[in-house]
């Protein structure tokens, strides 16, 4: 336990990652939700623009908090307290002048559980850019084609846009969640177990969806199927006990692990 | 159901023997009988209650005519003229002020308190309503007496200096009856608003909602039937009060020259004619036909209420909002 405490994130370096620009940038980032303990502490990690990046760890380790940190999320609890910094294209999103609405127009979310609103599916996706002030209904129409087809839901409501989001499937909700959030085209995409509420079939495709995605989005995934991890990402982090232990490419952090817990939690000795 | 079903349960922890088990049964069938009893009274106290309200009324009708008891304009019961138009008109007046005043800033300060403040002052402010709608209406009518009506008579010399005013009318039963609703439609918006589930407020921030959009575009559109009941709720409400209004409205019975002249309702007029009319004689026949109009508007709150429930109840789980 005391060797948990003492530990540091480690990046670890691999030459056949492709040459990067760095999306997001977050250092010694702490969140706490009151006085006494931090949900996460000291996490530094980096964000790079088109890759998946999975966050994976035991339940209550913090990856939910981490990933709500990074759109500002965390202020809509009361007492919520962040230190640290996270840039996103080198500006700090927690400045003092930075409007967390904006930020959140930027970096875009998807749930653990599927929440379309009770609208059309249509209106579903043309949510973000109605309050974004689009008014112009050419624009929103083929903004709304586009996310849909760019979650691989086109085919499946183009007849029925007009029906209900929750006449959907759950897995057709979820890519709905996701048509909405790419909509207002954010540059960075975190999902926070997207698919843990859904069968094999659909989590597959959600899976290949993100896969797809990464070139147009950065994505950050949290998951805690490491299976999922490998399959889609480039690079994951391993979070215990509120500390991100190690950040790696995805081959490497699974057959080689730098730290004892990453070897113990992918081997299933605890979690 | 039978007696023997409805003890079996509780007989079978008993011990298997003759005595005890008679002794639950005939205990059940007391209790059972007791409940009926209970229920059978109110449902008759109901059903007498809207006989007599029917009979009593028709004849009223019967006697005065339904034209002159809707649109007359002298209500003088000691010259046999009841002319309705000014209790009808100072109901509905003050009663759709009073929602004007008093319910719908209530829902928007439900909108506030559950959308814009914080998680700690959202439960003590929605305690302060739940005293304030417990309050009697006797206290609120005697402090718009002693308060409102002295101010409503500044007020009026102010807007139209030539003529005098005691301050009492329209003007004074509509704010007082605004307050007066306004916890109430407060708290029932606010339940309302409370169960827009959070994932929706969070779906609509996560895609740069501001606060004032996800009130607006998701809490509402998601909430609105059960705030048109609680406005409907306050209108009904406001149109019943009696005590209170009666300290305020001034107790003329004639049609007002404007909101700071005293007027009357149908409430208040039925409590100050009964003491005069004699039962079964046409002063007090009509007085239960004015009583129903009252009935009328809460039934058809009640209905219209239970309509947009059960839509709502269908539409969340199939149509789009
Ligand atoms: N809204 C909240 N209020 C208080 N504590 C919270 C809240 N959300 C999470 N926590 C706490 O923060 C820690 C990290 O939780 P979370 O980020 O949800 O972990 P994970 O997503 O890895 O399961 C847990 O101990 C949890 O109890
Ligand atoms: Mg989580």
């Amino acid at each position: 336990m005391t060797n948990v405490i003492t530990v540091t994130a480690r990046t670890q370096s691999n030459p056949k990652l492709e040459p990067h620009t760095t999306k997001m940038r977050v250092k010694d980032l702490t969140v706490c939700y009151s006085a006494e303990k931090s949900a996460i502490r000291d996490v530094t990690i980096e964000v790079h623009d088109k890759e998946v990046l999975a966050l994976i760890g035991p339940s209550g380790c913090g990856k939910s908090t981490f990933l709500r940190s990074l759109n500002r999320m965390n202020d809509t609890i009361d007492g919520v307290t962040v230190t640290g910094s996270v840039e996103l294209d080198g500006e700090p999103i927690y400045g003092p002048n930075v409007d967390p609405v904006l930020v959140r127009r930027r970096v875009g979310m998807v749930f653990q559980r599927s929440n379309p609103f009770p609208k059309s599916i249509f209106e579903n996706v043309a949510y973000g850019l109605r309050i974004a002030g689009e008014k112009d209904r050419f624009t929103i129409m083929s903004k709304v084609e586009r996310a849909l087809r760019q979650s691989a839901l086109w085919d499946e409501v183009k007849d029925r846009l007009h029906d209900s989001g929750l006449g959907l499937s759950g897995g057709q909700q979820q890519r709905l969640c996701i048509a909405r959030a790419l909509a207002v085209e954010p540059e960075v995409l975190l999902m926070d177990e997207p698919a843990s509420a859904l069968d094999p079939i659909a989590t597959a495709k959600i899976e290949d969806l993100v896969s797809k995605l990464r070139k147009i989005v950065a994505i950050v995934i949290v998951t805690h199927n490491m299976q999922q991890a490998a399959r889609v990402s480039q690079r994951t982090g391993f979070f215990y006990m509120g500390r991100l232990v190690e950040v790696g490419d995805t081959m490497n952090l699974f057959m080689r692990p730098r730290e004892r817990e990453t070897e113990d939690y992918i081997t299933g000795r605890f979690g | 159901m039978n007696i023997a079903a409805t003890a079996g349960p509780k007989a079978e922890q008993e011990p298997r023997e003759h005595g005890p088990i008679t002794r639950v049964r005939v205990l059940d069938g007391v209790i059972r009988v007791a409940l009926v009893g209970c229920g059978a009274f109110v449902l008759i106290a109901t059903i007498a209650i809207l006989l007599f309200l029917g009979r009593a009324g028709v004849r009223g009708i019967q006697a005065v005519g339904i034209s002159q008891l809707i649109s007359g304009v002298l209500w003088k019961p000691e010259a046999d003229l009841f002319g309705g138009l000014p209790l009808i008109v100072g109901t509905f007046v003050s009663a759709i002020g009073a929602v004007i005043v008093g319910a719908i800033p209530a829902m928007f300060a439900a909108v506030w308190a559950n959308e814009f403040a914080s998680k700690a002052l959202c439960p003590l402010y929605r305690r302060t309503m739940e005293v304030a709608a417990a309050i009697p209406s006797v206290v609120y009518g005697w402090l718009a007496l002693v308060y409102l009506v002295p101010a409503m008579e500044s007020l009026a010399h102010v807007i139209r200096p030539n003529q005098t005013t005691s301050g009492e009318g329209l003007a004074a039963a509509s704010l007082l009856l605004g307050i007066m609703i306004a916890p109430t439609v407060l708290l029932l918006s606010l339940d309302s608003l409370s169960r827009v589930p959070s994932a929706l407020r969070d779906a609509s921030a996560a895609l740069g909602g501001s606060p004032w959009q996800t009130a607006m575009r998701v809490c509402l559109p998601h909430s609105w039937r059960g705030i048109v009941i609680a406005l409907f709720f306050g209108f009904a409400r406001a149109a019943g009060e009696t005590m209170a209004v009666q300290m305020v409205i001034g107790g003329a019975r004639k049609l007002p020259g404007d909101l700071f002249s005293p007027t009357t309702t149908i409430s208040t007029q039925i409590v100050m004619d009964m003491q005069n009319a004699m039962p079964n004689t046409t002063g007090s026949n009509v007085l239960f036909s004015m009583s129903l109009v009252l009935l009328v508007v809460s039934v058809v709150v009640v209905l219209f209420t239970r309509g947009l429930t059960r839509q709502g109840r269908q539409g969340r789980s199939r149509r789009p909002a």
